[in-house]
């Protein structure tokens, strides 16, 4: 894994935060999309995110991978975007003249898992996201849930098996 | 369908979605707002800790000369217990004091009692079990000292109490005190939880709780003294209670001091929690005037029904985040036993945590039960957590 802040002598500057968008920038924003499932918000997400990643250089010890430090941030972001009044006002999932219609549009696309990924409750689906979608080790997406790796296993374990029943007919074998 | 498929499903539906310059632009604008924002800041930052140091200042002398601060006050200052005229509903006697039963409240899970005990002699001070006169300071226990560390055996000495008592408040439904000595302990199926506060004429009250068993039963609670000796160095030791030596307060718990307390949020296993012998059925959290309890219900398998005789009642443990902060814990109050409850065709156990909720939830909670076989799988209250968190935000 690319360590950005290691080749940057002095973390507190521009040209850190820089390298880190350049790096990491379309994974944190592919992830607030998986985890937000609205482009826009998504976006505001991800950009929050290197925001407060800029604010918290001076404090980063190298205690997680800096991709692990960034999902921990983004997470938290969307999380508090998801309690906050306009997530619950505006009306998510309509078609709108963006990317996901483009995606849609493409005549072999299947949003099934999509969508069951997206029905989750959102612990699962934050544990699913940063496992299987970021492939987080057990351990680094225990650290960006902020949460021990006993829980982590339990919600995924739950969300394995809601996936499997919500999933019936794709779902014909588990690799853990 | 293997994992690996997630990903691919959901890089699909992504795989447009990619960091541009704009971002890039838009994040360093924001930086350069906010250093802009800060080196304004300062200066206002400066301006406003002089007139807060120039506040504190008065305030400061104001209660030292002015006596403005108590004038604002005035009546502020909440009584620990409440000092209104107790109605006495229950009275008995032992030769060391009086224990009058001043208040039973119940709602259903739990049942709060205040004794007010009143010793026979002004030399007598009367403590209860959670009270050790060479360790308890007499800031914990409503004492007004000057000096809130000082020990209660050593407060004691200073004020002329050369008696000092244990009370034990003992019914035949909770166990009290593992010192104490009974004629059928085998009949302990719970526990009591009890707090004091030693009251100006040197009574003190006794709050304790325990198991509410419904309205028509008649309770008893019985009452001991058990003194303490001096040791040659001066230490408080307590001597063995006697089974034989007690009073005996008997009540009933009225409708009109019963509360109505209602379920706030339930969650079930999304997976079957069970170690074979006993299976954990949902956990709720009810919510009543009097508090806030967290009660799990299980069942025995048939292998449990089958081994009823040899296994012991699970103990169940709530636990939280390690990392936690201290306002957001939950703080338990009380851990009481089973009850069993008839359903269509099957007794339903209890068990409940009486609880303090945070304002704050913490994210996750939960509830392990150990049985005598082995630990039951976790029971995640997460979900519970985030209803009440719901119901906390549209009420």
């Amino acid at each position: 894994m690319v360590e950005v802040l290691a080749e940057v002598p002095c973390k507190n500057n521009e040209q850190a935060l820089i390298q880190l968008m350049t790096v990491y920038g379309t994974d944190i924003k592919r992830l607030c999309q998986c985890i937000l499932n609205d482009p826009y918000l998504a976006e505001d997400a991800a950009q929050e995110t290197f925001f407060k990643a800029w604010k918290g250089l001076a404090g980063f010890r190298n205690e997680c991978g800096e991709k692990t430090w960034l999902c921990h941030i983004a997470v938290n972001t969307c999380r508090s975007m998801m309690r906050g009044f306009w997530f619950h006002s505006i009306i998510r999932r309509v078609p709108s003249n963006d990317i996901l219609d483009e995606t849609e549009k493409q005549p072999d696309y299947d949003p099934t898992v999509w969508n069951a990924v997206q029905e989750l409750p959102e612990k699962l689906r934050l544990a699913i996201v940063l496992r299987y979608y970021e492939e987080l080790p057990l351990k680094e997406t225990a650290i960006a849930l902020g949460i021990n790796i006993n829980t982590l296993n339990t919600r995924l374990r739950k969300a394995r098996s809601i996936l499997q029943k919500n999933l019936k007919g794709w779902y014909f074998d588990e690799d853990e | 369908m293997k994992t690996n498929k997630i990903k691919n499903a959901m890089d699909e539906r992504v795989e447009a979605t990619r960091w541009s310059d704009i971002n890039t632009e838009h994040v360093l604008q924001r930086i350069r707002e906010e250093e802009h924002l800060t080196k304004k800041r300062i200066p206002t930052a400066l301006t406003a800790a002089i007139i807060l140091l120039l506040i504190l200042a008065v305030t400061a002398l104001a209660e030292s000369k002015w006596g403005l601060i108590q004038w604002f006050s005035g009546n502020k200052t909440a009584a620990v217990i409440s000092t209104a005229k107790p109605e006495i509903i229950q009275q008995a006697e032992c030769p060391q004091a009086t224990f009058q039963l001043t208040e039973a409240v119940s709602d259903g899970y739990g049942l709060y009692i205040d004794v007010l005990c009143i010793p026979k002699e002004s030399q007598i001070l009367l403590l209860n079990a959670s009270v050790d006169p060479n360790e308890t300071v007499v800031g914990n226990i409503g004492i007004d000292s000057d000096d809130s560390q000082k020990t209660v055996g050593a407060w004691a000495t200073e004020n002329g109490y050369t008696s000092l008592y244990r009370v034990l408040l003992y019914s035949g439904h909770w166990l009290n005190d593992e010192n104490l000595e009974h004629s059928n302990p085998a009949s302990f199926d719970s526990s009591v939880n009890s707090t004091m506060h030693i009251n100006d004429n040197g009574s003190c009250n006794i709050l304790i709780s325990g198991s509410d068993l419904g309205p028509s039963h008649e309770y008893e609670l019985s009452c001991w003294c058990v003194p303490y000796t001096r040791t040659a160095n001066n230490a408080w030791e307590i001597e063995q209670a006697q089974s034989d030596q007690y009073t005996t307060l008997r009540f009933t718990v009225s409708e009109e001091k019963r509360h109505q307390s209602r379920i706030i949020a339930s969650y079930y296993p999304a997976e079957e929690a069970t170690d074979g012998y006993l299976k954990i059925e949902r956990t709720d959290i009810v919510s009543s005037d009097l508090s806030t309890y967290i009660v799990t219900k299980y069942t025995l398998t048939e292998k449990g029904l089958e081994n009823a005789n040899c296994f012991n009642p699970p103990i169940f443990y709530l636990s939280q985040p390690e990392s936690l902060e201290a306002d957001h814990l939950i703080r338990d109050r009380a851990m009481h036993g089973r009850a069993g409850i008839s359903t269509d065709n099957q007794i339903v156990y209890q068990y409940y945590y009486s609880c303090t909720l945070p304002d704050k939830l913490p994210d996750e909670i939960s509830i392990s039960a150990f049985s005598s076989a082995k630990e039951v799988t976790d029971t995640d209250l997460s979900e519970a957590t985030k209803m009440i968190r719901s119901i906390d935000e549209f009420e």
